[in-house]
């Protein structure tokens, strides 16, 4: 296809939709076909490191091939870019890996297959972990070290029938990753059942429970548990988790970890965030309590700008950081 | 009818059910569930900012315009589309009478025979 | 046919054939590389088009198939109220700038949005270019058709027409569309559209135009047909003239010398090849010719002289018994030519006469010595034997072949018959009597009377002129008389000269 071939497919597809594009819910070029994608840069300061990067760069496309069968890809480039300003160091991955790629099959509301590469359906962290959605530049550790961030397998999920507003996942992983790049824990077994109740339009709680296998062989066994409320000025919400390793030598370890968060909207586009969190390790003994403290300003919701203050109970982890995020 | 409701939530007279709750409203329109009793269903928004749009996004979903942008970038992450458009109250109405399922809002003075009330506000 | 023209008509021939096959070749092949040549050279033209029109009525299709997919489809449950779709479709035939519309049509076939807004709510009876399904995206059904009504004009702007080469289309049926006249024989290639294949794009190129360079060329190598025919002509007519000239010659020669009999001509050429070689070989005979001619001339007379002298000496023999001298024979011969010249024959004749009279006597060699040398009269009996002497003399002579010997014969035979009709043997008379008989009998008689004979002595000249004048008419034919009497003196010379030795 031409430059000129491309240029007129995308305006015939500007023309042609029911309303004008609208930044952060991508181009809809045919019910088959959406578009968007998604950057974040930051800047960070840390033990007198400073360091400037272009993380995250994707691309999506989904939609709805007939009313049954839709379906997501999601390709992205971590840390493309990282320049460590006091060393000059500059390293990056231009490298797009496969981020998402599922299919849905949908049977009813209380029943949707999804199989594929997908988010861990647990809690909410994991379930809006870019940047730009999320209001603080930083993950909590509990989202990063914990449990895989992504399961390769199949999800059965809707609303649990015969009981009130309760969405469930029900979910498998027997088989490798697709594309490994960017799970954290990456496995051949991934079991684990999750539901969360919406008890009104502002609050909701849920949990989860499962069970992983590493490659290196070491089993993990958690439990989680989650709750938010959420309305136009206030959102506070919070999630931990157990996690039981197994050791080799019938060793076991428990690992804790959670946060709650507080975000308070000035205006629309103006808000304050503070964290908590909370992560112990007793296999490795490493406990560290961070407070983080945020600011974000969004001139509208898919544009974020983000500054925040971490503070660790461990020496040398106080951290700054900036960071900007689009989502197309 | 109520008496005074300025706007209904339509639907075509083929369906089987005849009201329906406003949480069920919201869960169709805010694309979390795609039936209601059984019958796959097709919200309809009215293109624009309209005051029917604007009195059914407050009164039956419950957000206010900043909060369901944000629902719907959050969702637009997670791969799901807001609900299909048209550009005017007839277009919506002539839609729902020729698609089963399909369930939109309008002024409650252009509803008539050819479509069925199921919620108003 | 002169040798010329037959020169001349054989290097036509022989030049021309192979010229004119060759310029034929060479035409053909000259004509077939401007075929290959123009009809490549049109195939790619025809193929480049053929190309842009695949690629444009491909984008049609693809954008139908597009607009067909889109959100705006479900504006087809409203009738397209709001206008949403017309608006599209008349943004898509603005962009590609198109003669034609799109139509949406419903499951009845009736318009439901256009680019043209007139015709919504109608029906269209125009048969469309491409019909492309719409699926609906709530129920997987069709739910109607977008079509586009593609006139062909609008294939116009990928046609560059000339006055010599042109496009046009071909339905399956055979007819045609956008064809600007018609071609008389062209040269035509034509390929069908991918996307559309009962169109086929025709290209065709003027005949006379495609082949210009050949019609020029051929004029040329017409013209230089003829000039070299008549180029060769002309050499062929010199080369044969150069050729036939020695053999003219030498034919001129060979005639001067049949009609002068003159074989010491000779042909002069100085030549080296077999020309020469040929007038050498023909001196040669010539001169082969001269001596065998001198030879055979030799020859012939020796036989002659051979001849006369065996003539003479049988003569002489069939006398030497008769004891009559041997000059009597050569008398009668000499007094026999003379009469013969005076008489009207010819010299050849006469000469012969001469020749042949010696024999007039042979016959006597059969008759015995005693009738014959008897020196008395004889008797009946006796002359009768002498008598016979005639006839056998003739018997002796008449079976050969050689007029000499004939002609002795008939001197022997007749020499005794009179003019009246008493001689013997068979009594002829008058001109009955052969000349030479009638002639020989004077000259014999004439030597007889003059001369001694064993039975009587020589008369005196009167005596024997009184008795020629006397037997005139009667012995002696009267006209031989006459000129014995007008030539004596010849006559008596010849006596003279030849007379009797003692």
């Amino acid at each position: 296809m031409t430059i000129q071939r491309v240029g007129g497919f995308i305006t015939l597809a500007i023309a042609l939709q029911a309303q004008p594009y609208t930044l952060g819910q991508g181009l809809d070029i045919n019910p088959m076909l959406n578009v968007g994608g998604y950057f974040s840069s930051d800047f960070s300061s840390k033990n007198h490191q400073e360091a400037v990067s272009l993380d995250d760069v994707a691309v999506m496309a989904y939609g709805e091939i007939n009313p049954m069968f839709s379906y997501l890809a999601e390709i992205e480039a971590a840390g493309f870019y990282r320049k460590n300003i006091s060393t000059g160091e500059e390293i990056g991955n231009q490298k797009f890996h496969v981020e998402r790629l599922y299919g849905d099959l949908w049977l009813s509301d209380a029943y949707n297959l999804r199989f594929g590469k997908m988010l861990t359906p647990i809690g909410y962290w994991n379930t809006q972990p870019i940047n730009v959605l999320r209001d603080t530049s930083s993950n909590p550790l509990y989202s990063m070290l914990l449990f895989p961030k992504f399961v390769s397998g199949v999800d059965l999920n809707g609303y649990l029938p015969g009981v009130d507003n309760v969405h469930y996942h029900l979910f498998a992983q027997k088989n490798h990753d697709l594309d490994e790049k960017y799970v954290t824990f990456p496995n051949e077994h991934f079991y684990g059942f999750s539901a969360e109740k919406e008890l009104t339009n502002e609050s909701s709680f849920g949990g989860s429970a499962g069970e992983y296998i590493t490659l290196t062989h070491q089993r993990t066994r958690f439990v989680e548990a989650n709750a938010k409320y959420d309305d136009s000025q206030w959102q506070v919400m919070s999630e931990m988790m157990f996690a039981k390793n197994d050791f080799a030598d019938n060793d076991h370890a428990l690992t804790l970890s959670g946060y709650a968060q507080g975000m308070y909207r000035y205006t629309q586009e103006h808000a304050f965030v503070g964290r908590y969190e909370y992560y112990n390790d007793h296999h490795t003994n490493y406990v560290d309590n961070i407070a983080v403290a945020g600011y974000s300003y969004r001139p509208c919701y898919p544009v974020s700008l983000k500054g925040e203050y971490q503070k660790h109970s461990l020496r040398d982890e106080n951290t700054f950081l900036f960071s900007l995020s689009v989502l197309f | 009818m109520a008496f005074g409701a300025d706007y209904s939530v339509i639907v075509s007279k083929k369906v089987s059910f005849s009201t329906v709750g406003s949480q069920e409203i919201r869960d169709v329109f805010l694309q979390k569930r795609h039936t209601i009793k059984d019958q796959k269903i097709i919200p309809i928004n009215l293109v624009g900012q309209d005051d029917v749009r604007i009195a059914f996004e407050s009164s039956v979903l419950g957000m206010d315009r900043d909060r369901l942008n944000t629902y719907w970038v959050k969702q637009h992450f997670a791969g799901i589309n807001p609900p299909v458009t048209q550009p005017s109250y007839e277009s919506i109405k002539s839609f729902i009478q020729n698609v089963d399922g399909a369930i939109g809002y309008i002024p409650s003075k252009m509803v008539d025979n050819n479509v069925k009330v199921v919620y108003e506000f | 046919m002169s040798f010329r023209l037959k020169t001349i008509l054989l290097f036509l021939g022989i030049s021309l054939i192979p010229y004119a096959l060759t310029m034929l070749l060479m035409g053909n092949s000259f004509r077939s590389e401007q075929y290959n040549i123009v009809t490549q050279e049109m195939n790619t033209q025809l193929s480049t088009s053929a190309e842009h029109i695949n690629q444009h009525i491909e984008t049609v299709q693809k954008d139908m198939a597009f607009i067909a997919k889109s959100d705006v489809m479900n504006d087809m449950y409203t009738q397209d109220l709001d206008h949403r779709i017309s608006n599209a479709l008349l943004a898509k035939k603005n962009d590609l700038k198109m003669k034609g519309d799109f139509y949406v049509l419903d499951q009845k076939e009736r318009v439901i949005a256009s680019s043209d807004f007139t015709s919504i709510g109608s029906n269209i009876h125009q048969k469309p270019f491409f019909k492309i399904p719409i699926i609906s995206n709530f129920n997987q059904q069709s739910i109607g058709h977008i079509i586009v009504v593609y006139p062909l004009e609008n294939f116009k702007p990928f046609f560059p027409n000339t006055a010599e080469r042109h496009f046009y289309i071909r339905h399956h049926d055979g007819t045609t569309d956008l064809r600007p006249s018609i071609f008389d024989k062209p040269l035509i290639v034509s390929c069908s559209l991918a996307l559309k294949p009962e169109l086929t794009i025709v290209l065709e190129e003027e005949k006379a135009f495609a082949y210009r360079l050949l019609y020029k060329y051929e004029k040329w190598f017409i013209l230089l047909l003829i000039a070299g025919a008549l180029f060769i002509a002309t050499a062929a007519y010199y080369v044969a003239t150069a050729l036939i000239r020695p053999v003219i010659t030498l034919a001129n020669v060979a005639k001067k010398v049949t009609k002068t009999h003159d074989y010491t001509q000779q042909v002069k050429m100085d030549r080296d090849d077999e020309i020469g070689q040929l007038s050498d070989a023909f001196n040669t005979m010539i001169g082969g010719m001269d001596t065998a001619l001198a030879e055979i001339t030799a020859l012939n007379k020796e036989i002659e002289d051979t001849q006369r002298e065996v003539v003479f000496t049988m003569g002489s023999i069939g006398e030497s018994r008769s004891k009559e001298t041997g000059n009597h024979v050569r008398r009668v011969a000499e007094y026999s030519k003379l009469l013969a010249l005076y008489s009207g024959l010819n010299e050849n004749e006469a000469e012969m006469l001469r020749q042949a009279s010696p024999m007039h006597d042979i016959g006597k060699v059969a008759i015995p010595d005693a009738v014959l040398n008897k020196p008395g009269r004889f008797d009946e009996e006796e002359r009768r034997i002498m008598d016979t002497h005639a006839a056998l003399g003739y018997e002796m002579l008449k079976h050969s072949q050689r007029e000499l010997l004939l002609t002795a014969a008939t001197v022997a035979y007749e020499h005794h018959e009179k003019w009246d009709g008493s001689g013997y043997p068979r009594g002829l008379s008058g001109e009955g009597i052969h000349i030479y008989g009638r002639i020989t009998a004077l000259a014999d008689v004439f030597d007889a009377l003059g001369s001694d004979r064993v039975y009587k002595s020589a008369w005196e000249d009167e005596r024997i002129f009184t008795l020629f004048r006397d037997e005139r008419g009667k012995h002696f034919d009267p006209s031989l008389i006459d000129i014995f009497f007008d030539h004596l003196e010849e006559f008596l010379t010849i006596r003279e000269h030849l007379h009797d030795k003692i």
